[in-house]
């Protein structure tokens, strides 16, 4: 019987191999991470880990650069629900630069400035993923709460601020903070939101959540399974479900969204899902990786 | 002290009241190892919000901190030798624990300052910024606690020929107490307390542990007068 089994699943085992031959393109260390970039099919993805399963940073099709592979990058734009004419955005962690040259392209009036620790990764964003600098877009190469701090001093503003610095198996505990979400919300412009990559399924997800209401006024979870991605608020709007989609359907038309936004809209996590009371985290105390390794009930 | 003849055995008494003058070095030595390592570890913590956790930012807290202990030993060597007093001792730890229980109020407001004065105004790297930031915040606590070692080992050395012995011990112990300082650190105390009230508590077990030292000490060598 095990046997019939087992011959049965063969051919999808073996399926299952062609689907996953990758060809390694690029391979080093670099200062912070172990790059790979590889190549499936279409796919090219970026990882920052040697192996395990869902190591994935970036991922493009290169046949049809415009694609957004990872579910996430879409729910990254749940931001322009509520900033639909951004001049300036801030992203925290490059990464591929899926975000930046996607969004600049729906977007083409606005500016975007990114702030990367890695010079590796700008490098191999350059070289593998279609990313470019130019006019609208600009890379500065620094520790993200270094370069929110500098950009604040300065007197920078922006309409949208994207972080997207955690990598999965470890948090900079120094982005994780109440401080510097402060920092973060002193660079919005009035109206303007902070689009936060998160992990739902461990623990660190309530406390980083907690942090962001004492800093926020309203927040709007979108993605009910895989990554969360929190849309703070400085002030309040109340809009409704229905709301959501509507501008969802507005913004796909105006600029032609080769995605449904109105997807994103409607995976809106509908109640708090979080607890609300409980410790949050500060530069005194953020114990933020024990706490990523612990899964919520 | 009075010097042991060896020709004839020490009175009971006296052998016991020199080994509880070792344990109440050995116990000073284990606390300063310990309160050395936990203010290493919360070093980068403390630096990080103002200059990121780049291995630079690493390097300058452990550089900093070895350079402080080199310090440390030889001031502690020669000031054993001018002034042999367990006093002295704890006349070096008080101010080093003052010092970490200030730092709660300190770090902040000096990492800003040096983060606006070199990082904003000056365009400088930040690597810089936290070299600059953790001589000024730990190179004066590390430095009074390498002190303690070489002093320690003065003050349990009876003759030469078990000074390497008694040395020896005081080293193991002293650096057993920063293995346990360094994990309980970072494994425990980081998840439950948070830094300015690690900092805190460690300075009050500091002042207490060099207290507590001294007045054992004299009650022992009380003890030891015939």
């Amino acid at each position: 019987m095990t046997k019939w089994a087992l011959a049965a699943c063969l051919p999808f085992c073996f399926a299952g191999c062609g689907l996953r031959s990758e060809e390694v393109l690029h391979e080093r260390e670099s200062r912070y991470h172990y790059i790979r970039v590889t190549q499936a099919g279409a796919e090219r993805t970026l990882a920052f880990r040697r192996a395990g399963s869902d190591c994935r940073e970036s991922v493009i099709d290169t046949k049809d650069p415009l694609r957004l592979v990872l579910p996430y990058t879409e729910r990254m734009f749940a931001g322009f629900l509520f900033v639909p004419e951004p001049r300036d955005i801030l992203m925290v962690g490059l990464g591929g630069g899926v975000c930046p040259r996607v969004m600049t392209h729906y977007f083409p009036e606005a500016r975007c400035d990114v702030i990367e620790l890695d010079p590796a990764v700008l490098d191999i964003a350059k070289e593998y993923f279609g990313f470019e600098e130019g006019p609208r877009i600009h890379v500065t190469i620094r520790d993200g709460r270094v370069g929110v701090k500098v950009l604040g001093r300065k007197g920078a503003r922006y309409d949208l601020i994207l972080l997207d610095a955690f990598r999965a198996g470890y948090i900079p505990y120094h982005l994780t903070t109440r401080e510097f979400l402060e920092e973060c919300r002193q660079l919005l412009r009035p109206g303007g939101v902070l689009v936060s990559n998160l992990w739902p399924s461990l623990m660190l997800y309530e406390y980083e959540r907690r942090t962001m209401a004492t800093v926020f006024e309203e927040q709007y979870a979108f993605g009910r399974w895989g990554n969360t991605i929190v849309v703070c608020l400085q002030e309040r709007r109340g809009l409704t479900p229905e709301d959501l989609l509507a501008r969802a359907d507005e913004i796909t038309l105006r600029r032609n969204l080769r995605f449904r936004l109105v997807d994103v809209a409607a995976d809106l996590v509908p109640n708090q899902d979080y607890e609300p009371g409980g410790d949050i985290l500060t530069d005194d105390f953020a114990p933020a990786n024990v706490l990523n390794s612990i899964p919520r009930e | 002290m009075p010097p042991m003849e060896s020709h004839e055995p020490p009175p009971l008494r006296a052998v016991w009241a020199r080994r509880l003058c070792d344990l109440c070095l050995t116990c000073l030595v284990f606390t300063c190892g310990w309160v050395l390592m936990m203010l290493e570890m919360l070093g980068a913590r403390m630096l990080a919000p103002s200059f990121g956790t780049d291995i630079q930012v690493w390097g300058s807290v452990i550089g900093v901190f070895l350079l402080a202990l080199s310090l440390g030993y030889y001031l502690g060597g020669r000031l054993s030798t001018a002034f042999p007093k367990a006093v002295a001792l704890t006349g070096l730890l008080l101010p080093c624990a003052l010092w970490i229980g200030v730092l709660p109020w300190l770090h902040r407001p000096l990492n800003t300052w040096l983060f606006d004065f070199w990082v904003v105004h000056r365009d400088g790297g930040e690597q810089w910024g936290a070299l600059a930031a953790a001589i000024l915040l730990f190179l004066i606590p590390s430095v009074l606690l390498g002190t303690v070692s070489p002093f320690a080992i003065r003050l349990a050395a009876t003759d030469v020929g078990s000074v390497g012995e008694r040395a020896g011990l005081l080293y193991a112990v002293s650096t057993l107490g920063s293995f346990l300082g360094c994990m309980v650190t970072s494994f425990w105390l980081i998840v439950w307390l948070g830094v300015d009230r690690i900092l805190q508590l460690h300075a009050v077990l500091l002042a207490a542990a060099a207290v507590a030292f001294l007045a054992a000490w004299h009650a022992l060598k009380r003890g030891l007068q015939p």
